[in-house]
């Protein structure tokens, strides 16, 4: 279709309508490739998709400010519906908080919580004074406070250690300000019959810093005035719509990373083994094949857990690390079989340098299938990224939201509240999807002759 | 042909060699002293020291490399820091449940995958073979973990029908959700390399005479054709063992299958090192031989490749 256009276009060039259209992009390489693009149905289905998914990263702080809900807000209306308003109680128990005759030791305040939406479920939270007064402490309090069962306070990953005089003391680099009573059924709290709540001390917070006239009782504190979470809450509280919206920005960011790292070594490896041949080859061959042939999957999990320490950064080394071989590969066999054709052996007789020959004649008679093969490997990057933060081996998810963590977190109350599985399964599932139309497209569309 | 096999074979020598040396060079790299972790944060100097000669920790590490291998394949990969359990153990333990989760995945991806490529191919364009690539491509994007939860939800929550996760006692039914998982990605790989392997021998000369000759259409296909069609299907089969441990790993872990992968996931969270990078040399072996078995099968199916 296109070629016969093309055709007659060219007889009628006399006439200067059609001039401008021949000037028009149809003609160069690049809007031939898109216009086949275009007639590829799924493709564009998968580049709108896409689209759509980068907009949903990039507009995150507009998400905050729409729902209200701030990535880091946690509240105690957990594994809540999608668009349900929350309604928390907050009740604090202790007889004897805020009694100046009575002091409580090292443990400040105690609150037993509850949730409108599950109020079968309470728990006790014991927190020492100064988290309110520290704002940074409080901010990481947020995030992280669990409550245990019928029992006490734990920080994520904490450890609990015992102290003589029958209490207990969590321990986390900076944050030994944190001390929990000891549970009053010791077992259940280690054992972790894990209800997890994360009361808005915020809320609390303005309260308990007037305390009218001193001390008067166990009260309660009523904070049901808050916006609606349109795609429900997490285990944690957080609203799902913003976190999947800050994950978004996590998974495809270090997707897009890892992809342009993975190409530049692949090719730049490939491009040297391909055109030099002999020692260099078999030498960057040899590690390839190396590499291709250990199982990376563990290998990811080892490097992840003793060495990534939950950075962004740390897991893009490690997946770009061991992903150029695919990029490698094709850029040497497409090296291979160009650089004894005529215009390669044109650009040495002018004189041109190696690099010259390589990255200004080599390079872009070779991009077609490494082009079509980068577009598969991002939904490669996805879904490995993804499926370390599931495994807990990816990206600290409590306090970086990614799609693989929260679906981790999610699966464990996947029977109570299906909905931020769902949902993040659901986003993972298309964006690989969105890609992989994409390179079945551009497969087609930049040379049809192509297996990749 | 007797030939080839043995050249493979021989030729695995340098490749076990390369892998066990890249993998160990990882676990030499990782941080976590396997004797400070098990004897906690402020260890006895002395007692350190100790341990640390015993186990041969304070020798040079292409001498522990080669310590290591010499045990290793006298069946000796170390013992756990946490329960003391020697790692062959765990590995024996374990493995048998890993293999009939793959074997039972593969069987699943062929006999689903083989006829879907067959019927897509002889009916190209048609609505059943768009049903059908579409379905395709749907299950290369749909991660394993993904698929293994809404599988888990449907069958164990909704409907009932399979009891729950686990081993059970080996009865089939606990196997059906986990190998269908594992068995998803392959199948749809496999369905499309038989729809356009099929597609191109289809248009070849001598399928053309066979019709010519008055061959029935369904000869023509599952007889004349498919034989010629299967070899790229048979070297997709075998690439995809390499992703089917990957994806066990994680289907283990959805379906707390009691197998290599959630081993060592468990052993991964507890910083079990031993046992890690045991379990690791392991998962790297069955990988090599694997690729082995399958290298070797094609002269069976494609005697063309001796002459190579």
């Amino acid at each position: 279709m296109a070629t016969k256009n093309k055709k007659k276009k060219v007889t009628v060039i006399d006439n200067p309508n059609e001039q401008e259209v021949l000037s028009s992009s149809e003609y160069s390489y690049i809007g031939m490739v898109w216009s086949r693009f275009k007639r590829h149905k799924l493709a564009t289905i998968g580049l709108v998709l896409l689209v759509f998914m980068a907009l949903f990263a990039i507009l995150a702080p507009v998400f905050e400010l729409i729902t209200g809900y701030p990535v880091e807000h946690s509240s105690l209306a957990v594994k809540m519906s999608p668009f349900s308003t929350p309604g928390i109680v907050a009740k604090i128990i202790h007889p004897d908080f805020g009694n100046p005759e009575k002091p409580m030791g090292r443990v400040d305040f105690w609150f037993e919580v509850t949730s409108d939406n599950n109020p079968e479920k309470t728990g006790f939270a014991s927190v020492k004074e100064s988290i309110f007064k520290n704002p940074e402490y409080r901010k990481f309090y947020d995030f992280n406070m669990k409550a245990y069962g019928n029992t006490n306070v734990l920080l994520t990953n904490d450890q609990v250690v015992e102290k003589p005089d029958g209490s207990a003391e969590i321990v986390k680099g900076g944050y030994s300000e944190f001390f929990i009573e000891r549970a009053r059924n010791k077992k259940s709290m280690l054992s972790g019959q894990i209800i997890t709540y994360s009361p808005t001390f915020e809320s609390v917070d303005n309260s308990i810093t007037e305390v009218p006239g001193g001390y008067n009782g166990p009260r309660e504190i009523d904070i049901s005035e808050a916006p609606m979470n349109v795609f429900g809450t997490d285990g944690l509280g957080h609203d799902v719509l913003v976190r999947l919206s800050y994950g978004a920005r996590m998974t495809l960011m270090i997707a897009f990373v890892v992809v342009i790292l993975e190409t530049l070594l692949g090719i730049f490896l490939g491009a040297l083994a391909g055109f030099y041949g002999g020692f260099i080859d078999a030498l960057i061959m040899r590690i390839l094949e190396l590499m291709m042939t250990v199982p990376t999957l563990p290998i990811y999990m080892v490097l992840s857990r003793f060495m990534g320490g939950g950075s962004a950064i740390g897991i893009i080394i490690i997946l770009a690390a061991f992903g150029w071989t695919g990029v490698a590969r094709m850029t040497r066999g497409m090296f291979l079989s160009l650089r004894n054709q005529e215009f390669t052996e044109a650009a040495r007789a002018i004189g041109a340098s190696p690099m010259r020959i390589m990255f200004k004649h080599l390079l872009p008679n070779s991009l077609a299938p490494i082009i079509v093969g980068i577009t598969f490997s991002i939904g490669g990057v996805i879904l490995t990224e993804s499926t370390l933060s599931f495994l807990g081996l990816g990206v600290n998810k409590i306090l970086t939201p990614t799609w693989g963590g929260m679906l981790d977190e999610a699966n464990k109350y996947i029977l109570d509240q299906p909905w931020p599985a769902v949902f993040s399964g659901f986003l993972i599932f298309l964006t690989v999807l969105a890609v992989n139309f994409i390179g079945d497209g551009l497969r087609d569309a930049l040379d049809p002759r192509l297996k990749v | 042909m007797i030939q080839y096999a043995l050249k493979r074979i021989l030729y695995l020598i340098p490749v076990f060699i390369g892998v066990t040396f890249f993998t160990f060079l990882i676990f030499l790299v990782v941080p976590g002293d396997p004797v400070r972790l098990a004897l906690g944060q402020h260890p006895n100097p002395e007692l350190q020291q100790k341990i640390e000669h015993e186990l041969g920790m304070d020798l040079p590490w292409y001498i522990r490399y080669f310590r290591y291998i010499g045990k290793a394949v006298q069946g000796d990969l170390g013992t756990s820091i946490r329960t003391g359990e020697p790692v062959t153990k765990i590995i024996l333990d374990r493995f048998p449940a890993t293999l009939t989760l793959t074997v039972a995945a593969m069987v699943f991806a062929i006999i689903v995958g083989l006829p879907a490529g067959i019927v897509s191919a002889t009916k190209q364009y048609s609505l059943v073979d768009n049903t059908f690539m579409v379905m395709a491509l749907v299950g290369i994007s749909m991660p394993v973990f993904v698929l293994g939860l809404i599988l888990l939800l449907i069958f164990v929550s909704f409907l009932h029908i399979v009891p729950g996760t686990g081993y059970g006692d080996g009865q089939l039914i606990y196997m059906l959700l986990p190998a269908i998982t594992l068995g998803t990605i392959p199948m749809a790989i496999i369905s499309r390399m038989t729809r356009s392997s099929l597609l191109e021998v289809m248009g070849s000369d001598y399928i053309r005479t066979a019709r010519a000759k008055g061959i029935k259409e369904k000869s023509v296909v599952l007889k004349h054709a498919f034989k010629n069609a299967f070899i790229p299907v048979v070297t997709v089969i075998g690439n995809n063992f390499a992703s089917l441990m990957a994806g066990a790993i994680i289907t283990e872990r959805v379906f707390n299958w009691p197998g290599i992968g959630s081993a060592t996931i468990s052993a991964i969270e507890q910083r079990d090192l031993p046992v890690v990078m045991g379990l690791v040399f392991f998962i790297a072996i069955i990988f090599v031989i694997v690729n082995l078995i399958v290298d070797i099968s094609y002269i069976f199916i494609d005697p063309r490749i001796k002459l190579e």
